[in-house]
């Protein structure tokens, strides 16, 4: 038996004792030593009930000993368990005069990862040298947002107590000025915060700076968040000329069908008819004949429909209130969204030959109302 | 453990419930369908079978496996007995 436990017993009755035990567990290598000794052994998931019906048996064990390579196992991993143990046991004593953690509570605006590496930076891990008093001191110095601090050495954690000012928002916030989006003009502001670069009235471009973000403190200059509420006149603007005698091409009436069927787009069969027009234009029809991608078979259609110029004589006046309704759509196409339509309004250019509408909508719109740091742009 | 007379009986189909014994060279003893350790020692090992004893003697004995129902014996084997 290769892993097992050997037992040494002393007591009398021995066979019966041992028949007893044979019933319950094989026994392996009985030999009697004396009259009352014996040594014998068993399976190692048995050592335990052997040995506990051997002392309910009134024997006594004089010698328990594993045998095999489990128990040799065994015996190198308790070896190796103890001598983790003392090491770690070792280390631990090694390190206890370091600080191995920062604790930082009570931080709002602060960066935990800047405070604990100012400490690091500045101050010695040893907690025996480390003065608290002094990093209190030099945290206060550092931060303006500290208005108190205390530390605390527990065990190998230095624990900063953080309290903050109460700030306002806006400090902690990026600074970007309000930037005009569109070409229009000033009708009214309402300055919330900064200082205003344009006044009412005032033409503006794209890209304008309406708003900057700071404001002058008795020749100290602050840095704010940009906020204004501005409402602005855009204008979109769109022009059709119109021509009193103009060419036209028309359908005659006449048209030819040509047919083709397609293989992976490459013509298999056609159906060609004479065509001879000078003028034409097509319309092509394609569609698949098979509903799979194994044999892709199209039949592509060509009608090709004559055409002929004809002169178109049309006055101006005639054809007007047509003119100014496509101008008009063309300029709201151009205003997108539109919120309020303050105004619209057009011009008419007359030339000798023909003659140019132009057509402008003048929306108006509020820009400069901002919810969110740092996106300060007129919208 | 591997039970060559159960193996055969299973086999076999014939109804066994008596003893076997196997001696091997005088150097082992395998027992199947004892009772029971009678007596234990380096020159006497005796056990009990069904309507009967069997006595081993030999130099150098011991058990080499007891189960419930066999046992095998090592050593020098002189002698193997029936009562």
């Amino acid at each position: 038996m290769k892993n097992g436990v050997q037992f040494k017993i002393k007591g009398l009755n021995q066979e019966k004792n041992l028949n007893i035990l044979a019933k319950k567990f094989p026994i392996y290598d009985i030999v009697r030593v004396s009259k009352n000794c014996a040594v014998f052994k068993v399976n190692i998931i048995h050592a335990k009930k052997v040995r506990k019906a051997l002392i309910d048996l009134n024997y006594e064990i004089i010698e328990e000993k594993k045998l095999g390579a489990i128990s040799m196992l065994l015996r190198v991993v308790n070896v190796y368990i103890i001598s983790a143990l003392v090491i770690s046991s070792i280390l631990i004593f090694a390190q206890s005069p370091y600080i191995w953690q920062y604790e930082i509570l009570g931080e709002e605006n602060l960066s935990k990862t800047e405070v604990v590496s100012f400490i690091k930076e500045n101050f010695t891990r040893n907690k025996y040298k480390l003065n608290t008093k002094s990093v209190e001191g030099a945290l206060y110095d550092e931060y303006e947002e500290i208005s108190f601090v205390s530390c605390v050495i527990r065990g190998q954690t230095l624990i900063v107590n953080i309290k903050e000012k109460l700030l306002p928002e806006e400090i902690y916030g990026e600074f970007e000025p309000i930037i005009s989006e569109y070409d229009g003009k000033i009708t009214e502001i309402n300055l919330v915060s900064g200082t205003m670069a344009v006044k009412t009235g005032d033409y503006i471009k794209v890209g304008d700076v309406l708003v900057y973000p700071y404001y002058n403190d008795a020749g100290t200059i602050k840095k704010v968040m940009a906020n204004a509420e501005i409402t602005m006149e855009i204008y979109h603007t769109s022009s059709i000329t119109h021509f009193n005698d103009r060419v036209e091409l028309v359908r005659t009436g006449r048209s030819v069908l040509n047919t083709e069927i397609l293989l992976f787009n490459l013509p298999i069969y056609s159906n060609l008819s004479e065509m001879n027009y000078e003028l034409y234009e097509t319309e092509t029809n394609e569609q698949n004949l098979v509903n799979n991608n194994i044999l892709p078979l199209k039949l592509k259609n060509t009608t090709y429909y004559e055409l002929e110029e004809v002169e178109i004589h049309e006055t101006f006046e005639d054809a007007k209130d047509r003119l100014l309704k496509e101008a008009r759509e063309k300029a709201l196409l151009n205003a997108g969204n539109c919120d309020i339509i303050k105004d619209e309004y057009y011009t008419v250019e007359e030339n000798s030959t023909y003659t140019t509408i132009n057509y402008c909508v003048v929306e108006e719109i509020k820009v400069g109302e901002h919810e969110n740091r740092g996106q300060n742009r007129a919208l | 453990m591997f039970n060559f007379f159960g193996e055969v009986k299973k086999h076999t189909g014939v109804k066994v419930d008596e003893f076997h014994i196997i001696n091997i060279s005088n150097k082992l003893l395998y027992v199947e369908g004892h009772k029971g350790l009678v007596i234990l020692s380096s020159e006497l090992v005796a056990f009990k079978v069904k309507n009967g004893r069997i006595e081993v003697e030999g130099r150098g004995l011991y058990l080499k496996e007891l189960t419930e129902n066999t046992l095998k014996i090592s050593g020098d084997i002189k002698r193997v007995e029936s009562f």
